[in-house]
């Protein structure tokens, strides 16, 4: 699993992994995390552990993906769990995210 | 008596069936903790009773989802499966939406909707049948339109209220083919966003054969938390004529589409009595009486002169007259009739006897008893169980009957009245009357019993008592599961009462279920043992005997018998039993009270009796915790405690102990 997004100063790469429970109990925290992430320049999103989802946390992926776009940080995922990509797929929000391929 | 209309006993047994899944719920939890068998029982029995009763009052779809969830408890009771996360949780989801079809019962909308559609598939492929596809008609028939258009799009606060769009997604997604599109508009900057508020919407194109109803029926819970419109896809004539058949309730399913919750809560209230006038004018006049007596005796408080003992001795007796009397008015407003219960009885007979080809007379006496309202809710359940046995199993078909030389009409007769201070209901058949071989042959089967040999009549009688029997080869939604007896005594001893069954082999069977009129007051014996002052409620008392040394008899094993009208029966020494010290240890010094409870009788051995006295009964379980053999307390004239001894507690002790 290495990080696509090494162009920028390794410095400014910001790793932010999702807990299993990525549900609206955990979602303040997270939104904290994903807003001090954007100070550095690219930032790893990990889903890879993501059990549980609902739709504040994928919203919350929502407003941080525009975030990050209107900001110009380099944004990528090193993994998304199957229960994040049917969920972000039922929402309608799959494309959006830009979520990577589904794990074999 | 036929034309009682059954809604108006409708929100008796709504509010029974959602206290019942309150307690379902619970005890699921419980389960979920890690719980013992007592819970699967009690879970099964609420499950038991809301299909019963859902079928009684022609609710078929309700009745459909819990004979479904019924039958895969029956397996996890049985031990045919391992209770698991997955039927916990599975069972819960039936929880929440029995109280779902609840809520639209009582809004007189259609029950069935495709949540409760899809838990009876999962429920019957749980249990190891499938339900034929045909049963589904009831959401699945097919709209006229090739699809819908659905706009939703939450209020802020809906997630923060538990209810997820994602869930709403995945159960319209269960309907047809969805083509969704994520509305972000309002989403604000991630600098601004309250991550627990919703601001995202959804376009979404169903397609496929779906009612309109099936589609609101998912957004039901959530219609007042969201923007919604649901349109046809294409500009086919909408048709959402109400498809869904077979409610009784008034066909309120027009515009199903707008329907809301509002009165789901109103239903929550700690329930009311209708009070007559006439009742409420006495309870004023006895006010007024006692006032007037107050008044006359205030009057000796300023000058008391021993002349005049005997207008004061007048006056007292005055107030304990009038206290007395404004007692029983008071307790007068809590008593119902019989009636109320009763009317529930024409239509389940009616139909469970077209069910079974049987015919079937069903005669009513008493219904004007009166009974505590509290006692009155709680015997309906154990009367539906005892009426629906007795037309299952008791009552034989016509062909049957004229075989023995009976006429072709079975009669059922429910009879209440007063005996002493209680209320007897019996519930007589003329049917076959207890099928003594088969009954022994289950309870071998069972393990109730080791051998059929020497069995009493009366042991027989007490075989269908115990959990789990049931001689009933097919498991029907009528009776025959083998719960019910068990149940029916337990909530008759429950309310203080006791149940007995007498069969007349080939001339029926007739069950006697004696219930006090009340459950605040009792009437009771105060006996003192040692420094301690019990009270032995009047009901069960027999007699009173001061027995000699030698009337008694030790039987190895440590029991003590003592002979009574020519039959031994056990002491139960309640020093002993409660632990308390410096009572009177010899026979011949104290007294042996014979009471009598679930048809047995013993003898309580105590010092010596004080009086009889009314007792106000005090949960002990709400003020400390459940004790064996004591079923209250009370609070005694010069402020102490004395508990009130619980015979039929105490008698279950005895041969429990008896048998160990």
């Amino acid at each position: 699993m290495g990080s696509k997004n090494k162009s920028d100063t390794p410095k400014g790469e910001v790793r932010v992994g999702m807990p299993a429970d990525f549900r609206i109990g955990e979602v303040t925290d997270l939104h904290r995390q994903l807003r001090d992430a954007l100070d550095g320049s690219a930032i790893v999103l990990d889903g890879g552990a993501v059990e549980r989802v609902d739709t504040a946390a994928l919203q919350l992926l929502v407003a941080f993906q525009h975030e990050a776009r209107k900001r110009e940080r380099a944004l990528s995922w090193t993994a998304a769990s199957a229960p994040l990509q049917d969920a972000a797929g039922q929402l309608g929000l799959a494309q959006i995210l830009a979520l990577p391929a589904k794990p074999a | 008596m036929s034309n009682i209309s059954i809604a108006q006993f409708h929100k008796v047994f709504f509010e029974e069936s959602l206290e019942g899944l309150d307690a379902m719920e619970s005890a699921l939890l419980a389960l979920d903790e890690g719980g013992d068998a007592e819970l699967v029982h009690s879970i099964f029995r609420a499950a038991h009773s809301i299909k019963g009763g859902s079928a009684t009052f022609g609710f078929p779809d309700m009745a459909a989802l819990t004979h479904e969830a019924e039958s895969l408890l029956d397996q996890v009771r049985d031990g045919r499966r391992a209770i698991d996360k997955s039927i916990v949780e599975l069972m819960l989801r039936t929880v929440d939406c029995l109280r779902g079809m609840f809520d639209r019962a009582q809004a007189g909308q259609p029950l069935a909707d495709a949540v409760s559609e899809g838990l009876k598939q999962e429920l019957a492929a749980a249990v190891g049948h499938a339900v034929p596809a045909a049963a589904a008609k009831a959401v699945a028939k097919p709209a006229a339109s090739g699809g819908w258009i659905i706009q939703f799009r939450p209020h802020a606060g809906m997630l923060a209220g538990g209810n997820e769009p994602l869930r709403l997604l995945r159960e319209l997604a269960a309907l047809g083919q969805l083509v969704v599109e994520a509305q972000l508009d309002r989403v604000p900057a991630l600098d601004a966003l309250d991550p627990t508020e919703c601001h995202l919407g959804w376009r979404i194109e169903l397609t496929g054969a779906v009612t309109r109803e099936a589609i609101a029926g998912v957004f039901e819970w959530v219609e007042d938390e969201c923007e919604l419109s649901i349109e046809p896809l294409v500009a086919v004539a909408p048709p959402p004529a109400p498809t869904v058949e077979a409610v009784a309730a008034p066909a309120g399913a027009g515009g199903a589409a707008g329907t809301t919750r509002a009165n789901a809560a109103s239903s929550n209230d700690s329930g009311s009595v209708r009070v007559g006038i006439d009742k409420i004018d006495g309870l004023i006049d006895l006010v007024g009486e006692l006032v007037i007596t107050q008044a006359m005796l205030d009057q000796f408080r300023e000058d008391f002169d021993p002349s005049r003992l005997a207008m004061l001795q007048h006056g007292l007796a005055q107030l304990a007259r009038h206290t007395r009397s404004l007692q029983e008015s008071v307790m007068g407003i809590r008593m119902l009739p019989i009636g109320s219960v009763f009317n529930r009885f024409p239509r389940l007979v009616r139909d469970l006897s077209q069910k079974l080809g049987k015919q079937v007379k069903l005669e009513l006496v008493g219904e004007g008893t009166e009974l505590d309202k509290t006692v009155l809710e709680k015997i309906g359940d154990p009367l539906v169980h005892l009426v629906r046995n007795a037309i299952d199993h008791g009552l034989e078909v016509p062909e049957k009957r004229r075989a023995s030389g009976k006429g072709d009409v079975g009669t059922l007769r429910l009879e209440a009245f007063h005996r002493g201070g209680s209320i007897v209901v019996e519930i007589v058949d003329d049917g076959a009357g207890l099928n003594r071989d088969a009954i022994i042959a289950k309870a071998l089967q069972k393990g109730l019993i080791k051998s059929g040999e020497g069995i009493s009549d009366e042991e027989v009688g007490e075989l269908i008592f115990q959990p789990g029997f049931s001689t009933a080869a097919v498991t029907t939604d009528l009776s025959g599961r083998g719960v019910g007896m068990d149940v029916v005594r337990r909530n008759v001893v429950d309310l203080g009462g006791s149940v007995a069954i007498k069969s007349r082999p080939g001339n029926g069977t007739t069950f006697t279920i004696t219930l006090p009129l009340t459950l605040a007051i009792i009437d009771g014996l105060r006996a003192a043992v040692g420094e301690e002052c019990y009270i032995v409620p009047l009901v069960s008392i027999v007699e009173s005997v001061q027995l000699s040394a030698d009337a008694v008899r030790s039987v190895t094993g440590g029991g003590e018998l003592f002979r009574f009208r020519g039959e031994y029966r056990p002491i139960v020494r309640l020093h002993q039993q409660f632990g308390v010290e410096h009572a009177r240890q010899k026979i011949e010094e104290g007294l042996v009270i014979v009471v009598e409870a679930d048809g047995s009788q013993v003898g309580l051995l105590v010092d010596e009796l004080i009086g009889q006295q009314q007792a106000v009964v005090k949960s002990l379980e709400a003020n400390y915790r459940r004790v064996e053999g004591i079923s209250g307390a009370t609070i005694l004239a010069d402020g102490s405690v004395a508990l009130i001894v619980d015979v039929a507690g105490l008698i279950r002790l005895q041969s429990r102990r008896k048998a160990a």
